[in-house]
């Protein structure tokens, strides 16, 4: 369904991926007709589409117009740098979140929870995009603590040590990493907070309590784990949320990810691109939701015995 | 607005020496906001492109800072080392430096002069330099360092179409791609060319690499390496400048400068632009049909662009860093001519002319005949801050004198799709033309609609004679009045009205010692800018040494 509804849309775009060279009357229908042939683009679209379909299945996501290389090519270049922002920022948030839930129980109806309830509220509602921008001029421009954008300084990268370019790299990800991040955990947290409000009144805590347990490890080994249960079910779910983020953050840190390069191809009309992107992304959330059920299986003992061993 | 200017103009060997570019070195990076198209010399366009490719390859003979375009006066040898003019002036001869070798070591001859000329001229490739080529016969090989360029007829930029129009390309490397297969070849995304810089490297979405050709038969660029360094976003350049990632950005938006002028690292520097942009109207129905309901109307056309404030227009979106054409040309172009007359900004006269065409206000204000509003859309490309500002500065001025104008925000490639086929009422645009004095059929005459960029359907006879006439002479005084009727005319039938001339704005780091920004191309001096050795900083003193795998 994604393959044809990218297909589809993206065929219905105006323009061509030749920069309108196939309607530039100034150049002769011989050359153009070689192009759309070399290109596939001189059969009907259903034709276009089977025959697309046909070499998706072999895992050929053909041939990018613009970058003159193979598809699955840029995907292994550019996809890998996309995960490596996603899942930091899904780390990064999540333990954030937790966090933040965390103080806030410890605080339930504090000012400290009202504070960090609003705050978190209040970046929740933010625009990626203008986030980003705000966190590229603050930190970049106005206090210069981070790179301007880019994986890794495209000057003296090559020429690091090891450990010099290690720290490099994780230089110029702080900054996009955490701003993705900031975003999510401000909802993951809310989340959380929910969730252990929902289990503070549960009879083992109070039993917990009057053990004479720790207020402390009350929360974090009695009840988290028992309120981790909606907060890991979001976690597979919000792997969607980080590949639509890392579009934008993408374009705004410079960020050469496949993001980056859909939005990229989507300008350029490179319709192989821009359909692999869709087919990949969507690979990404189905495993993104894959993976909340074997965590969910994993935390909860309860759902490992219902799927283990059937009763005599 | 005020801007400082930068006080570093000289391209003097001798000045060069004595601030320490003697020791060759630095790294020069430039921010850009978009990536670069593939580095094919025939279909470099876009300026980015434009940027990387004229270091890569090197003309027969460029243009010098006088952008003199008659005759060879001014111009400067590259490839060519010296020509000669026939008696009859109807062919030139190029003798090639013996010592110009492409980047991968073969010598450069006069074969790939003669290929290079069959591929531009070529009707069938699309490229847009072809037009201006016409007049050329034909291009013959005498030896292998000499090549004739034969032309039509005589005229008054033979010299300047010889070698301004083309970057001399290498046929052994291309002389087996088939000729519709050249914009896609592997080659734009690893050229060799003989320029004084060689291709480094390129990743797509994140930089370009040039590197200083140490053997050039031109001598070795003062810089080790530039980096042309892309950020998807304007924001995300101008942060690189800002945070000494770049040390280079082109355009300067009036809202940063205060934050360059309190940066001890950086400075300014206006520089000459020759764009001029306007709002082109399409004079005929999508796909070059029949005349437009509206534009079709020569005293339309005028009413409207009477009803245009056109200084405060451009005070309130440029501040001082615009100025008010005087017709479809940049005041710094060498016909450029102050003194013709354009329409003035009169609303009662709008007023006047459209109740005499028949367009009442109805009761929502709006002019209506036979039932019809006097309504159009504006086509915006939303990539673009100015000219979105510009659409709706217009829109509201036609409000008042009664027409209905809608924007319509489109993306660029989808604008310039639309334009090509004619499907517009009305787009904000800007035009870069190049220095010779042909631009100007390229863009309004009748041929142009063909094979130019007049988009918007102007035809007027009397228009490409005076044009035509002024391009058949090589008396000035002539051509000066030619030109001068052209403009008179063009500007009564007002196929648009002209808004602004940008005057730019690049921010640079101090460091870096930049010569003479050309109003053209700012970059064709770039091999010779350079960075004192006493300001070098870490990454100018790499050297060429290649990096660790």
């Amino acid at each position: 369904m994604v393959t044809t509804a990218t297909f589809v849309l993206v065929h219905l775009a105006p323009g061509d991926p030749l920069g309108g060279g196939l309607d530039d009357p100034r150049i002769s229908e011989a050359v153009r007709a070689h192009w759309r042939a070399a290109y596939g683009l001189d059969q009907p679209l259903p034709v276009q589409f089977v025959r697309y379909l046909a070499n998706a299945a072999h895992g050929q996501f053909g041939y990018s117009f613009a970058y003159n290389e193979s598809v699955g090519g840029i995907l292994a270049r550019t996809l890998p740098r996309t995960l490596l922002l996603a899942g930091t920022a899904l780390m990064l948030s999540f333990a954030a979140g937790i966090a933040m839930a965390l103080v806030q129980v410890a605080r339930h109806g504090t000012a400290t929870d009202r504070v960090i309830g609003a705050a978190s509220l209040a970046v929740y509602s933010l625009p990626d995009f203008w986030l980003a921008q705000v966190a590229l001029l603050t930190f970049a421009y106005v206090v210069p603590l981070f790179p301007a954008g880019g994986m890794v300084d495209p000057v003296m990268h090559p020429y690091m040590g090891p450990m010099a370019a290690l720290w490099d790299r994780l230089h110029h990800l702080v900054l996009p990493a955490l701003t993705l991040a900031a975003l999510a955990a401000a909802g993951i947290a809310r989340f959380q907070r929910a969730a252990l409000l929902d289990v503070a009144a549960d009879d083992y805590l109070r039993t917990a309590r009057a053990k004479g347990v720790p207020e402390r490890s009350v929360l974090m080994r009695h009840a988290l784990r028992n309120a981790a249960l909606p907060v890991i079910t979001l976690f597979g779910l919000a792997l969607p949320g980080f590949l639509g983020g890392t579009v934008f953050i993408e374009k705004v840190f410079s960020w050469p990810g496949m993001g980056s390069l859909a939005v990229d191809a989507v300008a350029a009309r490179d319709y192989p691109v821009v359909i692999a992107c869709a087919v990949v992304g969507s690979m990404l959330v189905a495993g993104g939701s894959f993976l909340a059920d074997v965590l969910y299986a994993v935390a909860d003992p309860r759902l490992r015995r219902a799927s283990g061993a059937a009763p005599p | 607005m005020a801007c400082r200017s930068g006080d570093r103009t000289s391209n003097r060997p001798e000045d060069a020496a004595a601030a320490g570019a003697s020791t060759p070195g630095g790294t020069f990076v430039i921010s850009i906001p978009v990536d670069a198209e593939p580095l094919i010399p025939f279909y470099a366009n876009q300026a980015q492109t434009r940027l990387i490719v004229d270091q890569l390859f090197d003309r027969l003979a460029d243009l010098g800072d006088s952008l003199n375009t008659i005759g060879d006066r001014g111009f400067v040898p590259r490839l060519a080392q010296r020509w000669d003019w026939s008696p009859d002036s109807l062919a030139i001869t190029f003798h090639l430096d013996p010592r110009a070798r492409w980047h991968d070591g073969v010598p450069v001859r006069s074969n790939d002069v003669r290929y290079t000329f069959g591929i531009y001229a070529d009707t069938a490739a699309g490229i847009d330099a072809t037009t201006q080529l016409a007049q050329i016969d034909s291009v013959t090989t005498p030896d292998s360092l000499s090549a004739t360029f034969w032309f039509k007829h005589r005229y008054p930029e033979q010299f300047f179409d010889a070698t301004f129009q083309m970057l001399i390309c290498p046929e052994h490397l291309l002389g087996k791609i088939k000729l519709a297969d050249l914009r896609t070849s592997a080659f734009g995304h690893n050229p060799v060319g003989d320029g004084r810089f060689r291709f480094g490297s390129w990743s797509p979405g994140v930089a370009v690499t040039l590197v200083a050709d140490t053997a050039n038969y031109r001598g070795r660029a003062l810089l080790d390496r530039v980096i042309v360094s892309i950020s998807p976003t304007p924001a995300g350049a101008i942060a690189k400048l800002f945070s000494g990632d770049a040390d280079f950005i082109e355009l300067l938006h009036p809202d940063d400068m205060a934050a360059i002028r309190a940066d001890p690292r950086l400075t300014m520097r206006p520089y000459t632009d020759p764009s001029y942009g306007f709002l082109w109207f399409n004079l005929r129905t999508p796909n070059h049909g029949r005349p437009h309901p509206i534009f079709g109307s020569r005293p339309m056309r005028r009413a409207l662009s009477m009803a245009l404030d056109r200084a405060s227009m451009a005070r309130n979106v440029f501040d001082t860093l615009a100025m008010v054409p005087h017709g479809p040309f940049a005041n710094s172009s060498q016909v450029a001519d102050t003194t013709v007359a354009a329409l003035p900004y009169d609303t009662a006269a709008t007023d006047r002319t459209l109740d005499s065409l028949g367009w009442h206000r109805g009761a929502d204000g709006i002019r209506h005949k036979n039932g019809q509003p006097l309504a159009f859309a504006i086509t915006v490309p939303t990539s673009s801050k100015p000219r979105t500002q510009m659409a709706v500065l217009v829109q509201d001025q036609l409000a008042r004198v009664g027409v209905r104008v809608t924007l319509d925000p489109v993306e660029l490639r989808t604008l310039v799709t639309r334009l090509q086929k004619g499907d517009f009422d009305a787009t904000m645009w800007v035009w870069k033309p190049d220095p010779g004095m042909s631009d100007l059929r390229q863009t309004w005459t009748i041929p142009a609609e063909r094979f130019g960029a007049n988009w918007g359907s102007y035809e007027n006879p009397a228009f490409d004679a005076d044009v035509d006439s002024a391009l058949a002479t090589s008396d000035l005084a002539r051509v000066h009045t030619d030109f001068h009727r052209a403009y008179t005319t063009i500007n009564g039938d007002a196929p648009a009205v002209w808004l602004y001339l940008p005057i730019q704005v690049a921010g640079i780091a101090r460091r870096v010692h930049a010569g003479y920004m050309r109003p053209d191309a700012w970059w064709v001096h770039l091999a010779d800018w350079y960075v004192p050795v006493k300001d070098r900083i870490p990454r100018d003193r790499i050297g060429l040494a290649a990096a660790a795998p």
